[in-house]
């Protein structure tokens, strides 16, 4: 029998086997082709392993080659310009060897490195080639043994002519809640940044702290006089403008006279916001911003006066479950804030913020403080689990009592729909998540922001019906959502599914009855493969490589309200594959 | 019962003479549609465990940069961010549950941060992405954290324990560590 006659054969009896309801037909296909010409052979398709290779979609495509982590004598390599030809075939996937970057981490003592071991955590990050590409980042931590000091080894892609050079950020190692036995690195040196191009292996001291680093020598006060004890107080500041605010300064811990004093990393833009968060006890966390970064200073954070005493508060949780009983919700997030804003412009803010998760009940207990300055600022933040179908609470006002009169939460409403393979056949075992798009997470402002990226997107996977049903929250602060559904089926078996990676954009949700069902048809798909090598040109197994669409188009950006300023559009990832014993990677592309 | 074997694969020779099937292909339809729902005997070789459960086995976490190595340092930043999970399961029909938890302990348990599915494909070897966008909330900022990814093998019961872990009985889990750093997410 010829192939196209076993082929047409055996749709027919699986067709016969399936509409009779008896069999449930694997998801592994049969080989798609015995010969070239069984594809596509006029748009350059080929056949191999029963697969039809090639005709690769249009358009600018850069990928990500990652080697295996117990490959320690290889690193990732970004390629911002696939190449891949009609016939499927992806070059320049080889492996290249590390530049070594290692030496040891200690601290200037009066103006000379005084050989002293500091314990620290190394970042090493460079900035994508392409745009909206994951970039190269890795982390380290110090080695301490014996009296050899605190030593490090980063392995690095080679700084070629015209990459970007490796930002270094390295952050002294004990930076606990609560003081240790023994005063840690952070206490004793502030973090630093710096810029390196590694263009072969190379060897450096890191020297952290000096004399001329600007010291805050501050004081925290209590309400009713006498300084505060029991805080842990640190800087946050940036290196670059626009760039996310991170510890830049030594660690202090108060004790009864309330005296801190910090050490500022060097090279710092702007301002520093000084954080003091209680450790020991129920107490309002004290923030106090624009600080000077370049120069000392002596500030003093005063705590508001009649923030009361802990009060333990019962929350219970409840919503409606799938029978559409109330019923109580176990593993909600619940967190419970209040903000006081200083009286004076140079005053501290003084934030109180409680949180735990309910348990089997639907309950949780915290601890607010029932002073008039805070009691009639309580606002509630619910976070219910991954894939609920009980919505979220954000900034709800509460008032200080013992036992909380029972929550009940929103519905959320349902994402709805089907999913389809390019020949309109339902695909199952097709993962299906629902993300809030950039559109409508970058129109919320900065607080219901932060709370919409803590919410755990929604996910399923499709029966055989392709049937999919999503519960997304309709609203964020009042702005109705618009989502991405991602779907991803399954990885192959032995012959790959003809349907790719996929994310419909911009579902909106009209209202409380959620969209129309969505008919999602996917795309064909386009199969490439290449072979990952090392160096030598051996096969590299468990490498990964990753494909990617580059989007040139920014225009997002101009139409929201609060893009970060980077506006970090990612690169659209179109398929991913891992390589097998044999080196040989495949990868689905969406046509 | 895999097309595969319908179509003439060497294990299935002995057993089925293809031709049987082959000759056949529109009658075997309306005889097993009038004669009821017929459940075919099992021919892969990787079902014969005579119904013991493997545990399933992590092969490999990647994020959006690399492979994590345990036990890590890793950093993510709050609000974006995935991994890619790497799964062997020598049940070839297991579906299997990733679930990511943060600082997870008996007596703190907290929910996972993250969840995703690596449904079977008919082979050992499976894989899922899980999205991280709650991976880091504000509170982990700075904080040195625990990060357990860990894959079960049965659907997590709606209770029970070890909270927001239990299973069916026979359910069998793995897991990976991780110390995990929490950044800001880009201003």
């Amino acid at each position: 029998m010829t192939a196209a006659g076993v082929r047409a054969v055996s749709l027919v009896v699986v067709t016969g086997l399936a509409g009779a309801g008896c069999l449930d037909v694997p998801a592994e296909a049969t080989p798609e082709c015995h010969i070239t010409d069984d594809c596509d052979s006029a748009h350059g398709e080929v056949c191999e392993e029963g697969v039809c290779w090639g005709n690769p979609p249009e358009g600018m495509f850069a990928a990500v080659v990652s080697p295996p982590s117990e490959r320690k004598d290889l690193v990732p390599k970004e390629i911002t310009q696939l190449v891949m030809s009609e016939a499927g075939w992806i070059s320049g996937l080889q492996l290249e060897k590390p530049v070594t970057l290692s030496g040891y981490v200690d601290a200037l003592c009066g103006g000379a490195s005084c050989g002293r071991a500091i314990e620290a955590t190394i970042t090493v990050t460079r900035a994508s080639q392409f745009q909206g590409g994951p970039g190269f980042k890795t982390v380290v931590t110090t080695q301490t043994s014996g009296n050899d000091g605190a030593s490090y080894e980063v392995r690095l892609p080679r700084t070629g002519e015209t990459d970007p050079a490796y930002l270094v950020t390295v952050m002294p190692a004990g930076r606990g809640e609560a003081p240790g036995p023994a005063r840690t690195a952070a206490q004793l040196v502030p973090p630093a940044r710096f810029e390196l191009s590694v263009t072969g292996d190379m060897t450096r001291t890191i020297t952290l702290g000096g004399d001329e680093l600007p010291r805050i020598d501050g004081t925290l006060i209590a309400s009713g006089g006498g300084g505060l004890a029991g805080y842990r107080v640190v800087a946050m500041g940036r290196w670059e403008l626009g760039s996310p605010a991170t510890e830049v300064s030594t660690v202090d811990y108060t004790e009864a006279d309330g005296r801190f004093q910090l050490l500022l990393a060097k090279n710092l833009v702007g301002t520093v916001e000084i954080v003091a968060r209680p450790h020991d006890g129920v107490a309002p966390t004290l923030r106090l911003a624009g600080v000077p970064a370049a120069v000392g200073s002596e500030p003093v954070l005063v705590q508001p006066a009649d923030i009361g005493v802990p009060v333990r508060s019962r929350f219970e949780i409840r919503g409606k479950d799938g029978a559409g009983e109330i019923a109580p919700v176990r593993g909600a997030r619940v967190k419970v804030s209040a903000t006081l804003e200083p009286a004076l412009p140079e005053g501290a803010i003084a934030t109180h913020v409680v949180e735990g998760t309910t348990t089997d009940d639907g309950t949780v207990a915290l601890e607010l403080l029932d002073g008039d300055a805070l009691r009639d600022r309580y606002r509630i933040e619910v976070v219910p689990p991954a894939s609920a179908n009980v919505g979220v609470v954000f900034d709800a006002p509460i008032p200080v009592m013992a036992v909380q009169s029972p929550m009940i939460l929103p519905a959320r409403v349902p994402i709805r729909g089907t999913v389809t393979d390019a020949t309109g056949a339902p695909i199952k075992d097709v993962a299906v998540t629902a993300r809030p798009s950039l559109r409508f997470t970058w129109n919320l402002e900065a607080r219901p922001q932060a709370f919409l990226s803590a919410i755990p997107p929604a996910t399923t996977v499709t029966p055989a019906s392709g049937d999919f049903v999503l519960w997304v929250d309709p609203t964020i602060a009042d702005l109705w959502g618009h989502y991405d559904l991602v779907f991803e089926p399954p990885v192959a078996g032995k012959y790959p599914l003809r349907a790719p990676t996929w994310i419909q954009p911009e579902i909106e949700i009209p209202g409380i009855e959620g969209p129309a069902p969505q008919q999602v048809q996917l795309p064909d798909a386009a199969f490439v493969h290449g072979l990952v090598t090392d160096p030598a040109g051996m096969p590299v197994e468990a490498a990964e490589v990753k494909v990617f669409r580059v989007n040139t188009n920014l225009s997002l950006c101009s139409m929201v309200e609060f893009a970060p300023l980077s506006c970090p559009i990612p690169a659209a990832l179109q398929g991913r594959g891992a390589t097998d014993t044999a080196g040989a990677v495949r990868v689905s592309l969406p046509r | 019962m895999s097309l595969e074997v319908l179509t003439g694969s060497r294990l299935a020779r002995p057993v089925h003479t293809p031709r049987a099937v082959v000759m056949s292909p529109l009658l075997g339809p309306l005889v097993l549609a009038a004669a009821g729902c017929v459940i075919p005997p099992s021919l892969s070789v990787e079902d014969g465990d005579a119904g013991i459960n493997s545990p399933p086995a992590i092969l490999a976490v990647r994020s959006d940069q690399q492979e994590l190595a345990e036990p890590g340092p890793v950093t993510f930043a709050r609000g974006s961010g995935t991994i890619n999970v790497t799964l062997i399961d020598t049940d070839v029909d297991d579906t299997l549950y990733v679930r990511v938890f943060v600082d997870y302990t008996v007596a703190d348990p907290t929910a996972a941060r993250s969840a995703c599915t690596a449904p079977p494909n008919g082979t050992p070897q499976r894989a899922a992405t899980c999205d991280l966008s709650a991976l880091c909330l504000t509170g982990d900022i700075g904080a040195e954290r625990l990060m357990q990814v860990q894959v079960f093998d049965r659907e997590l019961l709606e209770s029970g324990t070890p909270a927001f872990k239990a299973m069916p009985p026979g359910g069998l889990t793995t897991s990976r560590f991780y110390q995990l750093n929490c950044t800001e997410s880009q201003k």
